[in-house]
């Protein structure tokens, strides 16, 4: 046998790793482009055997990662147990293989897999809700990873307190609007926020029964605030997430987006924004 | 871009100038709250120096960046990579490389260190420290890359050994002549790990102390402490217990072999709390002074080489 390059054995050694199936059936496919077998490319020792030299690594490699993803889906390893997640953890770590160097992108598709993975057919509504959640709580998991590590409103603080009677005497109108990156705003099909404080609580939760919802996951001082949010409010901070605004150009455009009548928004946003800056949603700025 | 030379005699003349910096440990998240408690009240915290793990704060603009502007007011610090894939056959990721950069103008830390290894290859991370096959192929595929970091970075950079629980059959150098001929060719530093000497030598059968023996000593910059779990037929770099006793070992004959250099304490799972992880750096000056603590290598069935080190973001 020719001796591998480095370009080989790293081949070999990373599809040991990486594809499908139990070890034996690893070190067969990766024989397959160069010919080399176990014995070729790694020494045994008495005490230690080639073939678990290799399996440290192979076990290692997953195991390592399904933890990685327990940490950022605690609440979906609850709801769903240890074991049931750990095997979609290992399917999806084995179907999509990292490709960045970072771990902080690991979970970014995990949800879309749930998604793609779950049975469809004809259910019940409990069923329907059993199958749908995980992904779902994915979702909401990964918002709330990002919320906590893109630049927040901590070192860009509002310019302008503005309270509800100043909104509506509109000195306001020409402050610019803005929304922090941290912002994470996700529609489910579900309102999760109830099922999500159950899960924090470690409480016996109840399943929801279907509603589109908005939920905007904010950071304040560091801290993860859950918003709720209706139509016209999700629309906005949307939008000024894409743009910064004047105040009344984002009350009129929104309005008219949203077919409101322009007063009515004014009205509503005068109340709601200054509680929406407080919990990090937005960024005012004179 | 610079001449290889030129970067290589800029390299290891920045490694001669590096002082040491005492005894430190790794940050992690599960501290924050008592090292930002300290940092407020302008107590201290028993140790000279901090290592962080650079991926963990690349993008992160969470707590963790904001306990880091404040740490670096008071202490010095160091960035350990695990990402560089530096022996990959791989194209170097300068989109990494950038962010790493970037990161060290925020910290400006004492250095910039990673691991001899690769993590993956074909566009696939394995996020794990894999062993390189020792040849003279590897060898100048190493230094060439080192070379083109150091010139990137604009200042030297440091490998550690990693652990190993596999050699390859078509290896020709020991790791100790290839750290040799890599520091020599680029001037670079080496990060030794004494508990990665450790387990190493266990699972592959080679005398420590003649390894330690062998290495480049002058470029020798820090040193890693760590506790490892035996599991019977092999040792398992887990990062989660005391160092035992023959790591101590290491660790006084490598203090001996390069004059004194910086100590750093890792502790990657079952964390114990931050005075207690100081109780066990403190061990490291006794040794310093002839008194090797008893520790043995603690025994466990299901170990996880190389724990991820994830900080935990969430301020709660």
């Amino acid at each position: 046998m020719k001796t591998p390059d480095l370009t080989q054995t790293q081949q070999w050694l990373s599809t040991v790793l990486m594809v499908r199936g139990d070890l034996p059936q690893k070190l067969n496919t990766a024989a397959s482009p160069h010919g080399l077998t176990l014995h070729d490319c790694v020494k045994s020792s008495k005490t230690l055997g080639a073939m678990r030299r290799v399996d440290i690594y192979a076990a290692g490699y997953v195991m390592r990662l399904v933890e990685c993803l327990r940490g950022e889906f605690a609440l979906l390893c609850q709801f769903m147990g240890d074991e049931v997640f750990d095997t979609f953890a290992k399917a999806f770590i084995v179907t999509l293989p990292s490709e960045s160097w970072t771990l902080h992108q690991l979970g970014s598709r995990f949800a879309d897999f749930l998604a793609h993975t779950k049975p469809s057919g004809d259910f019940n509504a409990q069923q329907q809700a059993m199958f749908s959640l995980p992904s779902e709580l994915a979702k909401f998991e990964r918002a709330k990873a990002l919320a906590l590590l893109k630049p927040g409103p901590e070192t860009e603080q509002s310019t302008a307190l503005i309270n509800e009677i100043e909104l509506l005497c509109g000195i306001a109108e020409d402050f610019v609007i803005s929304v922090p990156e941290s912002v994470q705003l996700i529609q489910t099909d579900y309102p999760l926020l109830p099922l999500i404080t159950q899960l924090e609580q470690a409480k016996p939760y109840t399943l929801p029964t279907p509603e589109q919802t908005h939920i905007a996951i904010s950071r304040q001082q560091y801290r993860i605030k859950m918003n709720v949010l209706n139509d016209w409010q999700a629309d906005l901070l949307l939008h000024l997430r894409e743009k910064p605004l004047r105040y009344q150009e984002a009350i009129t455009y929104c309005a008219k987006r949203m077919n409101m009548e322009t007063q009515l928004l004014r009205a509503q946003l005068a109340v709601w924004l200054p509680s929406a800056i407080n919990r990090g949603l937005f960024i005012i700025q004179k | 871009m610079t001449s290889p030379i030129r970067t290589q005699q800029l390299a290891a003349s920045a490694i001669e100038k590096l002082t040491d910096l005492g005894f430190g440990v790794g940050l992690r998240s599960q501290h924050y709250p008592f090292i930002m408690s300290h940092l407020e009240r302008g107590t201290s915290l028993g140790i000279d120096w901090f290592e962080i793990i650079s991926e963990n704060y690349i993008d992160n603009h969470g707590y963790g960046r904001h306990v880091l502007a404040q740490l670096k007011e008071q202490y010095p610090l160091v960035m350990h990579g695990v990402s560089m894939n530096i022996g990959s056959s791989d194209p170097l990721n300068f989109e990494y490389l950038g962010k790493l950069k970037e990161l060290g103008e925020f910290v400006q830390p004492q250095l910039i260190s990673d691991h001899l290894c690769w993590t993956g290859i074909a566009g696939l991370n394995s996020h794990d420290l894999l062993p390189m096959p020792l040849t003279d192929e590897s060898l100048q595929h190493v230094i060439d890359r080192v070379d083109l970091v150091q010139d990137f970075l604009e200042r030297p950079l440091v490998l550690e050994n990693p652990s190993t629980y596999l050699e390859f059959q078509h290896s020709t150098l020991t790791e100790s002549e290839f750290f040799s001929e890599l520091v020599t060719a680029t001037g670079c530093g080496m990060l030794l790990d004494v508990n990665n000497v450790f387990v190493s030598s266990f699972n592959h059968g080679f005398d420590a102390k003649a390894f330690i023996r062998q290495l480049p000593h002058k470029h020798i910059v820090q040193i890693h402490l760590a506790g490892p779990s035996d599991c019977g037929d092999c040792l398992i770099d887990t990062h989660d217990q005391p160092v035992p006793a023959k790591v101590w070992q290491l660790y006084q004959l490598a203090q001996q072999l390069t004059g004194g250099v910086s100590t750093l304490l890792e502790w990657d799972a079952n964390i114990p709390n931050f005075p207690e992880l100081v109780d066990e750096l403190n061990k490291a000056k006794l040794v310093l002074t002839g008194h090797i603590p008893k520790q043995d290598t603690v025994t466990s069935a299901n170990a996880l080489s190389t724990p991820i080190v994830k900080e935990r973001a969430e301020l709660t």
